[in-house]
């Protein structure tokens, strides 16, 4: 038995044996031994190349759209375009307009900035939109064009727009939503995603001749020294992608992924300016508190902004944001020694650009339910939610309207305003100053403000992450302020602005009336340290999903759920809107990004209407017909087209002041798109003159 | 295992709907052939007639088997064990599609009470930590339209009936006389294998095996489905209950206890509220989603399930004495129901046979209706005080925020 057996396998390994020999010899008799090296190595090669472009293969969402409307009120098509367009002075590490243009996707010849790619990476491309001298490239809202001043050479420019315009797809009709949230996921270095891909793109067009001769024929023509030229900046460029990827943008700081239409702003901001600007590594912290991108219609009324309400001016939190977003600032010499004097803040922040932004959003109104897209609304339905409105949501979304502020101000004599880290007298005292009670005030311009409540994290019980941090993360400012103690973002932002806009307002020759005007509204700078979130007023909420400022709540319908009933993951990215509860569709889909509401910075708790004793309470459970009723409500809340249906509306917002007369806004649009060459925004009659 | 299969034969079906009338069941059960079939209104042949008749007899024979080794006192044969009565709500969900509106669906938005038993499948009383299909059942009151089963009278109820399993291992009432036959034999697993006649059911002997080994660490956590379709408007569907998407179970009790899933669930609605979402299956063209073979789970690819209510379970107490015999006398009927609603198939059928045959018997017996929960009192009257039992937290509204 046992014999057999063993002769059994002896034939087997005969057999096997036998194949691999004549294998071998096939093998062999294919040609020479270079040339079957030869053959290998293409094989591996091929191989490799396709698990590479799977690897690099752009997650892009799939979303279908055929026409555009837009649902604000308040903007001429020239005004919408203009603050779509305007430039900031942010940069994407120094990357040329042109050069954005001419990348190719990585491994593949196909055009990267594409309407498709970058929709499919959330941007917003309207289907069937024209170049024009605002944006010549045909890119997507908010990536506008500046030209560095030094160089002269023309860069792609992150606007305002970027981030804070909105679209909600149902049906295929794109539902612009102007000051909305964005869900681009610019920020997000995870593999496939924009900048990923565009850094993959860079490192190719680098090192892979034939990219580069496409490259740089379109760029630079066939003119030898000029594409050498190209080259060597481009090689530049790269480097600046390799030492912003090692410090600020490192993934080891944004350990809690962004994802879609979050970004954690003030994190990024701080690492950005007390880390990377200022040369400092040991300032880096994980900034991992994504937020969504606030919708800002109705900011300019608010007395103070940013999801802590951390500040109150316009100029300054617009300078601090520009900063964050990358505009290129000199703060410190090549040894990492902190600039003296003049050579201090060279930057290409666009102080007009920016106010020209801010005096534009003042005139836009809320998004408007569109009933021929999303459906008719319930007027009884919508009357039952506006008392439930009242009883429940009013007294902390308000809006308290309040009058006007009288800010007391530093001045020589009392050179320190108390409970702030640092007082620029000068510049306190370059607005229009009043006196009461001899004291000097600056008078708040506008007729009344919205007096928006912190309400402190314990009681709301959200993720109370973005607070703490922005409370307890310390960036040390001592190359800043030598001597100083270190400070958490609000205040270290404050030792900074307070020297650098007066500085840029001197070089952009800014003085006088325009000062306060700039400044916006006579508003002083100030802060305000607390760890705590606004309850911002609620107009036109329904058109900016995800929910929470973490956007950790898909809809409003789960916001007014109990807990058990939230979600606790879901995906967001596909734009497809839910008319009936009011946010995004929730379900896996291409570029979607997975929320986990159980990773901190992501949780979905508090703001909860329950029965039952539990964090965040902060009202009885709401059955369906009360959640559905103030549904039916927040579509319309405040719209005066239905006040009167509704037998009258507290939050009408047809009822609210009007932003005071600003002559300086249309000049600061004006002056910043002569800069850049553009004629026909020029003013046509009344259009633009505000 | 094959012990359990032939336990869950028995009681997930005919004696499970025999359950209204266990107490009663040493007598002799009603005969179907006294009831007036054509007077019900179903389309059934004399053959499915003949089929019932046999499965009601093989029922009697395995009751008595089964007495034998419970002894005294009597319980129901089929998910015998409550493992809680809840009270809950049953609010229908203010998206629910146009299709789905009618029966108790018909409103959006309405808000209807609702009483919730959770059960074990198996005829006897056994640890909870013991495999075992788990079962669900709900019943809404309030419901208004002509009940779908007139002889059943005007309830004001609809019920819905489930266990954690999406398919039943008898494909219809033919497969399910034949495998009584065996089981009133104790032979428990011939129907499944023989090999003279030779048979071979390895698909529906797995169902078998997996319905009745199931653990659950609480019955707020599984999934529970009708296994059975139904007509809902214009549409068959199948339903399903599952737990909200933001439950956390994180009960610590201590799994070896005999009734650890009743601790489980009174720990956890100690101090919270727990949720279900309800939602319908549509049969849909071009797919295979027989009406008459329940062992066929059909596809949530090709038709997900839509959730269209909401059920709601507040904080409460709910293992009073007094909760725990109501829960015994409640009786969950898929013919509960009213408006366009209707239980499809031919076990559906056996199902309304029997429930009314045993209907009729006890009416006969016990001489005392078997009256029907209005809402969530434990006594048929209009209210009750449940302050003690419902544990919400009464909202006092704060003063309005000032203004910075």
């Amino acid at each position: 038995m046992l014999n057999r057996l063993r002769s059994w396998a002896g034939s087997i390994a005969r057999w096997a044996g036998g194949i691999l020999h004549a294998a071998w010899k096939l093998w062999t008799s294919i040609g020479p031994r270079w040339f079957r090296v030869l053959c290998v190595l293409v094989l591996v090669a091929v191989v490799a190349w396709h698990e590479a472009k799977v690897f690099l293969t752009p997650n892009l969402t799939q979303e279908t759209i055929y026409s555009v409307r837009y649902l604000n009120d308040g903007w001429t098509p020239e005004e919408r375009q203009s603050f779509y367009y305007t430039p900031q002075g942010t940069e994407l590490l120094g990357i040329d307009y042109q050069w954005f243009l001419n990348l190719e996707l990585p491994l593949s010849d196909e055009p990267l900035a594409t309407a498709e790619n970058l929709r499919g990476w959330g941007f917003i491309v309207a289907p069937g939109q024209r170049p024009d001298q605002l944006n010549p490239g045909n890119l997507p809202v908010g990536l506008g064009r500046h030209v560095d001043p030094k160089t002269g050479k023309e860069r792609l420019d992150i606007g305002c727009a970027t981030c804070h315009t909105g679209e909600l797809h149902y049906k295929g009709t794109a539902l612009r939503v102007d000051g909305g949230q964005a869900v681009q996921s610019m920020a997000n270095a995870k593999r496939g995603e924009f900048i990923t891909t565009l850094a993959a793109s860079v490192f190719e067009t680098l090192y892979n001749p034939f990219k580069w001769d496409r490259f740089a024929t379109r760029v630079a023509g066939a003119d030898e020294a000029r594409r050498d030229e190209l080259k060597k900046r481009f090689a530049g460029f790269a480097d600046t992608i390799k030492h912003f990827v090692g410090g600020a943008g490192s993934p080891k700081n944004y350990p809690v992924e962004e994802g879609r239409g979050r970004v954690d702003a003030v994190g990024r901001i701080a690492n950005v300016v007390f880390g990377y600007d200022i040369d400092e590594p040991g300032n880096y912290h994980p900034a991992d508190a994504p937020a969504s991108y606030p919708f800002i219609w109705d900011i300019w009324r608010f007395n103070w902004v940013q999801y802590t309400g951390f500040t109150n001016q316009a100029m300054a939190r617009n300078v601090g944001e520009s900063l964050g977003v990358l505009a290129p600032i000199k703060l410190v010499d090549a040894e990492g020694k902190a600039l003296k004097g003049k050579d201090f803040g060279e930057t290409v922040i666009d102080v007009d650009g920016l106010h020209c932004a801010e005096g534009l959003l003042r005139m836009l109104k809320p998004p408007q339910w569109p009933e021929d897209v999303l459906g008719e609304i319930d007027i009884a339905r919508a009357t039952a939610g506006k008392q439930l409105f009242a009883q429940h949501c009013q007294g902390c979304h308000g809006p308290h309207v309040k009058p006007p502020p009288e800010w007391p101000v530093a001045d020589q004599q009392n050179p320190q305003i108390e409970g702030q880290i640092s007082s620029n007298w000068q510049w306190d005292m370059a607005g229009e100053i009043s006196e009461v009670d001899g004291k000097p005030v600056r008078r708040d311009w506008r007729a009344d403000i919205w007096s928006i409540p912190w309400i402190p994290t314990e009681h709301i019980g959200t993720d109370p992450k973005l607070a703490d941090n922005f409370m307890d993360n310390r960036y040390d400012a001592s190359k800043l302020v030598p001597g100083s103690s270190p400070v958490n973002a609000g205040d270290g932002l404050q030792l900074l602005l307070n020297t650098l806009v007066p500085m840029l307002y001197e070089r952009w020759d800014i003085t006088g009336d325009a000062i306060p005007n700039y400044d916006g509204l006579n508003v002083p700078f100030r802060i305000a340290n607390k760890r705590a979130y606004k309850s911002r007023p609620l107009h036109g909420v329904w058109a900016t999903p995800p929910f929470l400022h973490n956007g950790s709540v898909p809809t409003i319908y789960d916001l007014l759920s109990t807990q058990e009933e939230r979600p606790r993951s879901f995906y967001v990215g596909n734009r497809e809107y839910d008319p009936q509860r009011l946010g995004y569709v929730t379900g896996k889909s291409p570029g979607s990004f997975f929320h986990d509401a159980s990773i901190l910075g992501n949780h979905n708790t508090g703001h909860l209407f329950t029965d039952v004793d539990a964090p965040g309470r902060i009202g009885p459970r709401l059955d369906e017909a009360q959640r559905y009723a103030l549904l039916e409500y927040l579509k319309v809340m405040g719209n005066p087209a239905f006040t009167e249906a509704l037998g009258g509306d507290a939050q009408d917002w047809a009822a609210y002041s009007q932003p005071p007369a600003d002559e300086w806004n249309a000049k600061a649009c004006n002056s910043s798109h002569l800069r850049h060459g553009i004629t026909d925004m020029l003013p046509k009659g009344e259009e633009m003159s505000l | 295992m094959i012990a359990h299969a032939k336990r869950l034969a028995i009681t997930s079906l005919v004696l499970c709907s025999l359950s209204a009338g266990a107490q009663d069941r040493s007598a002799q059960p009603a005969n179907v052939n006294t009831l007036d079939i054509d007077a019900l209104g179903m389309e059934i042949s004399e053959q499915e007639i003949l089929a019932i008749r046999r499965s009601m007899e093989y029922g009697r024979e395995i009751s008595t088997w089964a007495e034998k080794i419970n002894g005294a006192p009597y319980r129901r044969d089929a998910h015998a064990k409550a493992t809680g009565c809840l009270r809950a709500t049953f609010s229908v969900n203010g998206d629910i599609p146009a299709h789905y509106r009618h029966s108790v669906f018909a409103e959006p938005t309405r808000e209807y009470q609702a009483w919730i038993r959770f059960s074990n499948g198996d005829m006897l009383v056994q640890p909870d930590g013991k495999g075992d299909a788990r079962g669900m059942a709900i019943k809404v009151m309030g419901v208004e339209g002509a009940p779908i089963a007139p002889e059943l009278g005007m309830t004001g109820t609809q019920d819905f009936i489930m266990t954690n399993t999406p398919a039943f291992f008898n494909r219809n009432i033919f497969d399910y006389v034949d495998d009584m036959q065996f089981l009133a034999e104790n032979k428990r697993l011939a129907w499944f294998v023989s090999l003279w006649p030779p048979r071979l059911h390895p698909r529906r002997l797995y169902i078998a095996a997996k319905t009745v080994s199931s653990k659950i660490p609480t019955p707020l956590q599984p999934q529970y489905y009708s296994m059975l379709p139904y007509q809902l408007g214009d549409t068959p569907v199948k339903f399903s209950v599952r737990h909200c998407p933001g439950m956390v179970f994180d009960s610590d009790v201590d799994t070896s206890a005999h009734d650890y899933l009743t601790e489980a669930m009174a720990q956890q609605l100690d101090n919270r509220d727990a949720c279900f979402d309800f939602m319908l299956q549509a049969q849909v063209p071009g797919s295979n989603m027989p009406l008459d073979d329940a062992t066929v789970v059909w596809s949530e690819q090709a038709s997900p399930f839509v959730p269209v209510a909401r059920i709601h379970i507040p904080a409460q107490s709910f293992t009073s004495e007094a909760q725990q015999a109501f829960c015994e006398n409640l009786s969950m009927n898929p013919w509960h129901g009213a408006g366009e609603w209707l239980p499809l198939g031919s076990l559906s059928r056996a199902r309304r046979l029997v429930y009314h045959a045993v209907s009729q018997f006890r009416h006969a017996k016990n001489d005392a209706p078997l009256v029907e929960p209005r809402n969530w009192c434990l006594t048929s009257t209009e209210s009750c005080d449940l302050s003690e039992v419902i544990h919400s937290v009464k909202w006092v509204e704060p003063a309005p925020h000032s203004a910075h």
